[in-house]
């Protein structure tokens, strides 16, 4: 496989030596976080590329001045004259406009609706997903996206997805590239997605790439938070059943950086003192505890190294001395992806591996 | 291993493969009552293999077509130590085949050509097409409505085979005002073979529960209208979908076809998000569903003193439609121009008007058959009234 791909790369190069053809490349960026963009737009004479989903472009074309545009809804747009005469290196830098606006971030080409060649795609960015009101005031991926045509839940509160008449299990759900079997927190109605931790949501419904397989009927691609590569940040919430703690920032500016953020339910904490300890449930409860993390190393501006993990954790027991039963459901999922992405040549990237 | 490669503005390469080693251990509930200790140790766990190979081709062919076209190659092996036991018609064992560590049991694999093709019209309108195959190795059986624990992850096996789907979508896009609004319209038909169900009247046992499962075919279809609005101080969306889903299994309602649980002929969701002015901030969501299906008893007898129920043909009942209207604010007060600390509070109502939604109905019976008292009732459970909340959010 490897070498079968440093061939085709070769053969590029080869191509585009002959040709007069030189690449532009090169990652975009939010300037004050050091975030990568995933499907922001680089266009050229009114043509243009997206950026894929470590944030990294390309381009082939002739030697000749282009004026190059880097744009992102919500950010102010760059643009660039060059001289292309040799292939090389071109980082963008994205401002934010302002951040009230955030609730319009809109994180595709404006006209990617139309223009795609890919049908019943939706994405959801951070912002868009935490301004959809949700039960116990919990912002959750998985029900925002039962607000979608096509997608519906199995009842109250669940967070099973069925697409277009599929079963939840037909869905790939992927949380930074690792498969994600069970969604759901005990019952059903809290999704293990931790809207904190979460960086971008795209769900593809129908005309699945062939990059993804093993599942009839949707795609959910989930990407977390990389961290903030300039400064530290803690975010966090408290709420009626469940408090959430992130905190996120450089380990070396500009080179590494990491995210925690965690969150627990306590049900149980608020309900155990109106249980009366002669109660025949007395003992009984439940809660449940989650983390994300995630950190990342760039070597140098061609390998850059991500680790990221999941774990969660319910915990459900069941007490009645009448009967004097006792249960005790774990319940749990725990996910860890390691990815190197390297940049080849200027026209074959990244390679996680 | 994913590999992106950019020959040229018009090409877009992506090729790769993955290979994934599975261990299904079921069973992981434990419990006592009494002195007696339930805590299964289960005989079948399963191990597998999956390999994918695959590339992918975007190509803008002139300025108004554009194909995505795809080609995905799957396999799926079933892998020792396993022991395959014959049964006779008692279900007693007979004799049986034990396969060694890592000796293969089954093998499966397909290709899955994934296409979709967009024409432009004019510049802010389109038309696009897709046809894809898919084929899933690995399948959760369920045996309530919802995902509980009870549910299984299993594998295909020498018994189970792998599920396949063949998708058409065809859809109308258009874009209005500058990209404010994006609509489109798409229909969809999708044919799914190897569905599995468990068998009719099925308890939990210790056997393994393959040995209980049906098979059979499922295929849906409809049409979805989505209208959104990305910008402005107004944003959100229409959603609405028409659509059927079937089932058949030769085994299960007498081999007739009936509608899938989650068959739900209408379904609009409305969510509109408003900025006020810096301080505030609106949303609110409205949801209506047409009714999960249902099995439900037709007719009650006395036997011997025991109630018994004769059930209606497989979901041939629809609960009452699901309605709801939830509300939220978000008020952000002024920050101090010094310090980076922010923070926002978020008030939201559930289910503002407190609708009685459906989450199953139950048949209660008093009295007594004996003196003529006997009473049933059918009983609505619904699960969450009006619920408000408050979240306060910070950052620093």
């Amino acid at each position: 496989m490897k070498y079968l791909f440093l061939f085709l790369c070769l053969l590029g190069s080869l191509f585009s030596i002959s040709q007069n053809k030189y690449t532009l490349s090169g990652y975009i960026k939010d300037s004050l976080s050091g975030e990568t963009m995933i499907g922001a737009s680089i266009s050229f004479n009114g043509k243009g590329v997206t950026s894929n989903q470590y944030g990294f472009y390309s381009i082939t074309l002739p030697k000749g001045s282009y004026q190059i545009i880097a744009s992102f809804a919500g950010y102010q747009p760059q643009q660039i004259s060059i001289n292309l005469d040799s292939s090389f290196q071109l980082n963008f830098q994205l401002l934010q406009r302002s951040v009230l606006q955030e609730v319009v971030v809109y994180s595709k080409r404006r006209d990617g609706n139309v223009k795609n060649a890919q049908m019943g795609k939706f994405d959801l960015s951070n912002a868009q997903l935490k301004s959809v009101p949700v039960i116990f005031g919990e912002v959750d991926l998985l029900k925002t996206l039962q607000l979608l045509p096509g997608v519906r839940n199995a009842g109250e509160g669940n967070t099973g997805l069925y697409v277009r008449g599929g079963g939840p299990d037909q869905n790939l759900i992927l949380l930074d590239d690792a498969i994600v079997y069970n969604t759901g927190h005990l019952f059903g109605f809290f999704s293990i997605f931790n809207s904190d931790a979460i960086k971008n949501t795209s769900l593809i419904k129908g005309g699945m790439p062939a990059q993804y397989g093993g599942r009839l009927s949707s795609v959910l691609d989930v990407s977390m938070k990389e961290g903030n590569m300039k400064k530290y940040e803690v975010e966090g919430g408290i709420g009626a059943i469940a408090s959430r703690l992130s905190v996120q920032g450089p380990i070396k500016k500009d080179k590494a950086s990491f995210m925690v953020s965690a969150r627990r339910t306590y049900v149980d904490v608020i309900a155990t003192p109106f249980i009366p300890k002669t109660s025949d449930f007395y003992g009984s409860g439940y809660y449940f505890y989650d983390l994300n993390a995630k950190v990342n190393y760039k070597f140098s501006e061609k390998d850059r190294v991500y680790l990221s993990g999941y774990f969660g954790r319910d915990v459900f027991t069941f007490n009645n001395s009448n009967r004097s039963f006792k249960a005790n459901i774990p319940w749990g999922n725990s996910t860890a992806t390691l990815r190197w992405n390297h940049v080849f040549n200027k026209n074959c990237s990244p390679i996680p591996l | 291993m994913d590999f992106d490669y950019f020959p040229a503005p018009q090409h877009k390469l992506k090729f790769g493969g993955l290979y994934t080693y599975h261990k299904f251990t079921p069973n992981i509930v434990s419990g006592s009552q009494g002195s007696t200790t339930f805590d299964p140790n289960n005989e079948s766990v399963k191990f597998a293999g999956e390999a994918g190979l695959y590339v992918q081709h975007d190509w803008d062919i002139s300025d108004d077509v554009k194909l995505s076209s795809g080609l995905r190659y799957s396999q799926f092996t079933q892998l020792g130590p396993y022991t395959i036991y014959n049964r006779d018609i008692d279900g007693n064992k007979t004799d049986s085949t034990v396969y060694s560590n890592g000796q293969p049991i089954k093998n499966y694999g397909g290709l899955e050509p994934r296409m979709t093709l967009r024409y432009s019209l004019t510049d802010e309108t389109s038309i696009k097409a897709s046809v894809t195959r898919n084929l899933q190795y690995i399948h959760l059986v369920s045996n309530a409505g919802s995902t509980l624990p009870t549910d299984l992850w299993v594998p295909s096996t020498y018994r189970v085979k792998p599920q396949i789907s063949w998708m058409y979508a065809a859809g109308l896009f258009k874009n209005f005002k500058d990209n404010m609004y994006e609509t489109s319209l798409e229909v969809y038909f999708k044919d799914m073979q190897n569905q599995i169900e468990y068998k009719e009247g099925y308890t939990q046992s210790l056997k393994d529960p393959e040995e209980d499962f049906v098979f059979g075919k499922g295929w849906s279809y409809g049409s979805e209208i989505f209208i959104n609005k990305v910008r402005g101080r107004f944003t959100g969306w229409i959603g609405y979908t028409l659509s059927w889903t079937w089932r058949k299994f030769p085994q299960l309602n007498g081999g007739e076809k009936y509608p899938a649980k989650y068959d739900r002929r209408h379904d609009l969701s409305v969510v509109g998000m408003y900025d006020l002015n810096k301080k505030w901030k609106f949303s609110a969501v409205f949801v209506y569903g047409t009714g999960n299906s249902t099995t439900l008893p037709e007719r009650f007898y006395i036997v011997n003193g025991v109630l018994t129920q004769e059930y209606s043909k497989v979901n041939q009942y629809r609960l009452p439609s699901y309605h709801r209207l939830d509300l939220s604010a978000t008020l952000t007060p002024k920050q101090p121009k010094s310090g980076k600390f922010t923070h926002y509070w978020v008030f939201s109502i559930y289910n503002s008007y407190s609708r009685m939604n459906p989450y199953f109905i139950y048949f209660d019976q008093t009295g007594s058959p004996f003196d003529g008292s006997l009473k049933i009732d059918a009983r609505q459970v619904s699960l969450f009234p009006i619920l408000p909340s408050v979240t306060w959010n910070f950052k620093f």
